[in-house]
């Protein structure tokens, strides 16, 4: 089996073939051609024609070479350059009626899940990444993209616009000597990465991982006594100062000529080396694991090995696990969220046909449905306007904005409120989305009401439906009921609108 | 030190090197038809001198450029060098020529006849063939006030014809022309061979082009120009046009050489130097026929036995199927002693095989009507992916390459056509091929090019492996050579511009540094020049360091070996004979375990900074112990070595019947 990726970067592009070998990935062909795209967006926000130009005919000749090899399976990506390029639409339609490739432009979300998944593939025998809680850091061009691993799931993940190129741009503007440069470089990237320590004290690390394919190769130039047994291995918190020490007293030019370094890599590799030691201060150890892999790595290592189906976990637990640690972040009631994603999921199965609903609309709904209260965190008046801009503004593991906008809506109308012409996110949903907001919100509504007392009554549900298509809910509790019989009917009318039918509810004692 | 008493000029070192060539041809114990082969090779290479170093140092003179050289030599001082030497070059070819070449001729029935004479059967068939053949061919070209002097291209012979009609003197050019042998043969009798030159009977028959008109004086020569391309391949982005539109320039480069028979008419020779822009001081006049190049036509059209190298077949590789062969085990094929076949089955058999994906290859030079080309085209044809990436810019076949450069881009074959400002002269195959769902590669690399007819002729060693190493390192240069990649680091291959130099610098220093250990350093090796001074100076240093350095050399070396406090550890041999030597192998001692490497490249400057080259290490013990047994034995060799002295002179081994031939056993180590 043998399959290609094209990585668009924001520094170059590159084209990886590889072939499945047993367990392991044999790379093939291995191209690289630098092309500037992130020089240009990251200070003008576009790419150039020229450049367009050029990215098109590296690709074509990338299809020259997958020919070669007979490649079919290939996969084609952009990273963050092109995701912040203001003219990407004329980018993508450009390479697409050049080449005939559809490039994906990736989040960091989908960076993360590919390094993720990718990581749990290749270290398999090394070293237990779903026993541990990780950060894991991948170093591009563009962007730095982390991610929080729980004992193999992925709780959270964010971009930092501090990728080694646009370091070099920021330090090159900085108007001081070489130590004010360096300190201030320090000091921004500090103030960036730390973030995630201040904003969630709770988190524990056990250990954070570092995949970089440019500059650790460099290290023993710099450091010739330091081993690296294979491209997995520790690097000490003093071997990463001594590191920085040796680099920061010369300019690039000094670097390249005394450690041998490349000169692309001579001009970014101080950047590399300040990360890393921040890095280090996120961890109680005194090291950081360092995989020299590459994101067309693991990309390749997901097309041969299919990793979504065969390795990890599902999506929608990949995902709850998410909403868990946000839910904890804000000080939610876990509990409750809980028992209304156990509900909502009992009403999905039963008016999924009626309603015209399919397995995604499954995960909007669950998703909504833990999430809903996020806004209480702000304040608890028109709390469901705060959950809809506090989910709008999260990165939801692999989630496109389209999606994370329907749950943010369905939590947005998860209490009286109906949807208005003034309302931004609903509106730019499109018609097909913004009725399907209305059936979830309406299904989320009578979950939640089913536990208006916070108190998890409600121990099994049943629905069941006349010959006219009436529906009734039978709640079995032994408890005092009443609190959430008064909530029901009070939101019962939005999906009796949606359904054309009578929705009654029963309470009965738990057999 | 004085840079003169460090370095050979690389000039006068290849001078010497032509010197070499000649004595072959001198050399009686030769057969007859190899020593006029010598003569022809001493002649055209003797021309490529001209039209390329010559003519670069008449550059620097005309440009009033002084400065010394990286020998110590200043444009002036060499140049009349130069002169000195090639003038006393050509003055011993004639010798030999005028002396034994041709008693031997003659005592072996075969006549270089004059007109006069012809026999009057071979009379009437000379005039026959000037009436039918020479004389529609040729074009007699007036140079008065409205017919300036015609531009001759390079390499043109000519008669300057002084023609007049009552009062009025005219001066005429004839060429004479190109397109048919220079050489005729005549009917004779027996096992008798004669021939004329064409040049003769034009003589002969000057008149019948001026009819009127009375020839008064005529006087034959012959001119070189300068033929080294200068354009700018930065700003050339279509690097075949660029190369056709410097080809057309050539026709009216500066002359820098031109050749008179001794008894020139001195008024035309004025004329003619007017004509052509030429010091009459620089003419070089010869006692006899200009341009001996014929005497390839003559050995070639000369079938007969005892008057050649003994003939033999070239030993071949047993095999079933190529692939097979190469999956079982890497293999070198050292040739011409063993046969080029398998590097051409290697291509045909890719051709046709359905689950080759694709082929690439980088063609130098090549010969006509190569099996090659066609099996490339063949594979095209089939739908595979064909990338052959041409140097059309090897020195005076760039007509020749371009024509076949575009027959393979008309067939379907990506064509590339090399790097802006490098040469590509590695030589290199890969081949990727789909075996049980899997990909499988195939290399192919070589000290020689792919050329089917110098395969047998040139001593190289092709290496075949599976390995896929060194696949992916070969990729990677093909990539790069093709704008697909930039570099990435390289694990069996290493390629100049990029790191050559300093990776035999390395393996040099390393050596010097198992001297210092266990006084054993030594570094064996053979390849066909020696220019670079950076090389040169690192030896010189490994030497003083006390490490034994054996070189074979066969044609420029630059350094001086012997030399006490400079290179006493160094000795220099040549070895110059039935074959052209051109394998390049390289053996670093490394304390007993030694390292093994074949080459592309020589120790020459443009190797190292301005050519894509490719060195590899070769590991498997059975490959490296064979080619120790060949080094060790062109070592041994006392019968065609020549040793390089301090004094910058080459010495002849005595000969006797004991001296020892590498050549001519490996012709036999590979039959038997």
């Amino acid at each position: 089996m043998r399959a290609g990726v094209i990585d668009i970067g924001s520094s170059s592009t590159k084209l990886l073939i590889g072939e499945r070998h047993g367990e392991d990935v044999k790379i093939i062909e291995s191209l690289k051609n630098p092309i500037p795209l992130g020089r240009h967006v990251f200070l003008k926000n576009r790419i150039p024609q020229t450049i367009i130009n050029q990215t098109a005919s590296v690709l074509q000749k990338y299809k020259e070479t997958l020919k070669e090899y007979d490649v079919s399976d290939v996969t084609v990506i952009a990273t963050t350059a092109v995701r912040e390029a203001r003219n990407q639409d004329i980018f993508l339609d450009t390479v697409l009626r050049k080449t005939s490739f559809k490039i994906d432009v990736l989040n960091a979300g989908d960076v993360v899940y590919y390094i993720d998944y990718f990581l749990s593939h290749k270290l398999k025998k090394t070293y237990p990444v779903s026993e541990k809680n990780l950060l894991i850091a991948e170093l591009g061009a563009g962007s730095l993209d982390m991610s929080v691993m729980a004992k193999g799931l992925t709780l959270m993940n964010i971009g930092f616009p501090i990728g080694t190129l646009r370091l070099s741009q920021f330090m090159e503007n900085l108007d001081g000597s070489m130590q004010e440069v360096h300190e201030a470089t320090e000091e921004y990237i500090e103030n960036e990465i730390l973030f995630i320590k201040k904003n969630n004290p709770g988190l524990a690390i056990d250990d954070i991982i570092l995949i970089d394919e440019n500059y650790s190769v460099f290290i023993q130039n710099v450091l010739p006594n330091k081993r690296r047994d294979s491209d997995f291995f520790k690097f000490k918190s003093s071997e990463a100062q001594e590191f920085l020490s040796r680099l920061r007293q010369m300019n690039p030019e000094e670097i390249a000529r005394t450690y041998d370094i490349p000169v692309d890599i001579s001009t970014t590799i101080v950047g590399f080396s300040i990360i890393l030691n921040t890095l280090l201060k996120l961890t109680k150890n005194d090291y950081v694991y360092i995989l020299e892999a590459s994101l067309s790595e693991a990309i390749l290592a997901n097309q041969l090995f299919r990793l979504e189906a065969s390795e990890k976990t599902d999506r929608l637990s990949q995902l709850v696990s998410v909403a868990h640690f946000l839910c904890r972040k804000y000080g939610m009631d876990l509990d409750h969220l809980k028992h209304v994603a156990f509900i909502t999921e009992q009403l999905f199965a039963a008016f999924k046909d009626i309603l015209g609903l399919n397995g995604q609309d499954r995960l909007y709904l669950i998703l909504a449905a833990y999430l809903h209260d996020l806004g209480m965190f702000i304040n608890n008046r028109a709390h469901h306007k705060h959950s809809e801009y506090i989910i709008s503004s999260s990165n939801l593991f692999r989630l496109t904005e389209d999606e994370i906008n329907i749950i943010a809506c369905i939590a947005r109308y998860h209490r009286r409120s109906a949807p208005l012409k003034t309302h931004l996110g609903y509106n730019s949903l499109s018609s097909h989305q913004q009725i399907l907001v209305q059936k979830l919100s309406a299904l989320l509504r009578i979950a939640n009401a089913l536990d208006r007392s916070h108190k998890q009554k409600a121990k099994r549900l049943e629905v069941k439906f006349n010959a006219s298509g009436d529906a009734t809910i039978v709640v079995f509790t032994q408890e005092n009921f009443l609190l959430e019989k008064v909530n029901f009917f009070e939101k019962k009318e939005f999906l009796e609108e949606i359904t054309g039918n009578k929705l009654t509810l029963i309470v009965k004692s738990q057999d | 030190m004085e840079l003169k008493d460090k370095y050979i000029h690389r000039d006068l070192s290849w001078l010497e090197f032509n010197n070499r060539v000649l004595e072959e041809a001198a050399d009686e114990r030769n057969p007859l038809l190899e020593r006029l082969k010598f003569v022809g090779i001493f002649t055209s290479n003797l021309d490529e001198f001209y039209m390329v170093r010559v003519a670069a140092v008449k550059k620097l003179l005309d440009s009033g450029y002084n400065r010394k050289d990286q020998f110590g030599t200043v444009p002036h001082d060499i140049f009349m060098e130069i002169k000195g030497q090639a003038d006393s070059l050509v003055k011993a070819l004639y010798t030999t020529y005028t002396g034994s070449i041709r008693s031997t001729l003659e005592a072996n029935k075969i006549y270089l006849k004059r007109i006069e004479e012809l026999t009057e059967a071979q009379r009437k068939h000379v005039k026959r063939y000037f009436d039918t053949t020479l004389y529609p061919i040729i074009t007699p070209m007036a140079v008065d006030q409205g017919h300036p002097f015609p531009v001759l291209p390079s390499k043109t012979i000519a008669f300057a014809v002084s023609i007049a009609r009552g009062d009025t003197n005219h001066l005429a050019i004839i060429p004479v022309p190109k397109s048919i042998p220079r050489l005729l043969k005549l009917p004779s009798e027996g096992e008798e061979f004669d021939f004329i030159l064409i040049d003769d009977v034009i003589k002969d028959n000057l008149k019948e082009f001026f009819k009127g008109y009375k020839i008064q004086a005529s006087s034959e020569f012959r001119l070189l120009r300068d033929s080294e391309i200068a354009f700018d391949e930065e700003f050339a982005p279509n690097l075949l046009k660029a190369m056709e539109k410097e080809l057309k320039k050539r026709t009216s480069a500066k002359t820098v050489y031109v050749q008179m028979e001794q008894q020139a008419n001195e008024e035309l020779v004025d004329t003619l130097c007017k004509g052509l822009n030429f010091l009459k001081e620089e003419i070089v006049f010869v006692p006899s026929d200009l341009d001996l190049s014929f005497f390839y036509e003559m050995a070639s059209s000369i079938d007969r036995p005892g008057v050649r190298f003994g003939s033999y077949v070239p030993s071949k590789i047993a095999y079933e199927n190529i692939f097979d062969k190469i999956k079982e085990e890497d293999f070198i094929v050292h040739m011409p002693f063993q046969s080029f076949y398998p590097t051409e089955d290697l291509i045909q058999t890719a051709a046709k095989d359905p689950d080759v994906l694709a082929i690439k290859m980088t063609l130098y030079r090549t010969n006509e009507d190569s099996n090659i080309i066609k099996a490339l085209m063949e594979a095209a044809a089939r739908r595979k992916q064909v990338t052959v990436v041409v140097e059309i810019k090897a020195r005076f076949e760039e007509e020749k390459n371009i024509q076949w450069a575009r027959e393979l881009e008309q067939a379907g074959c990506h064509v590339i056509y090399g790097i802006a400002g490098l040469k590509i002269h590695s030589k290199m195959t890969l081949i990727v091929r789909r075996e049980e769902g899997r990909i499988r590669r195939y290399v192919h690399l070589s000290t020689g090019n792919y050329n089917e007819k110098t395969a047998r002729i040139y001593t190289d060693i092709g290496y075949f492996t599976a390995n896929d190493d060194f696949a992916r390192d070969v990729a990677d240069v093909f990539n790069v050579i093709t704008g697909y990649s930039q570099p990435s680091p390289w694990k069996r291959v290493i390629s100049s511009p990029y790191d050559l130099r300093k990776y035999f610098f390395n393996l040099i220093d390393h050596e010097i540094e198992q001297q210092s250990k266990h006084k054993n350093g030594l570094i064996m090796a053979k390849f066909n020049s020696l220019e670079d001074v950076q090389m040169i100076d690192k030896l010189y240093l490994a030497s003083q360091a006390g490490v034994k350095i054996k070189l074979i050399v066969r044609g420029i070396c630059c350094l001086i070996p012997g030399v006490e406090g400079l290179s006493e550890n160094i000795e220099v041999k040549s070895i110059v004979g039935q074959f052209l030597e051109h394998s390049r192998i390289f053996v670093f001692h490394n304390n007993g375990a030694p390292r093994v490497y074949l080459s592309s490249a020589d120790w020459m400057t443009r190797n190292f900074d301005r050519r894509v080259e490719l060195l590899f290490e070769i590991t498997k013990p059975e490959i490296k112990n064979h080619l120790q047994f060949i080094l060790d034995n062109y070592f041994k060799d006392s019968l065609k070595t020549r040793i390089l002295k301090k004094d910058k002179k080459y010495v002849r081994l005595p000969q006797n019947e004991t001296s020892f031939g590498a050549q001519e056993y490996f012709i036999n180590h590979y039959t038997h």
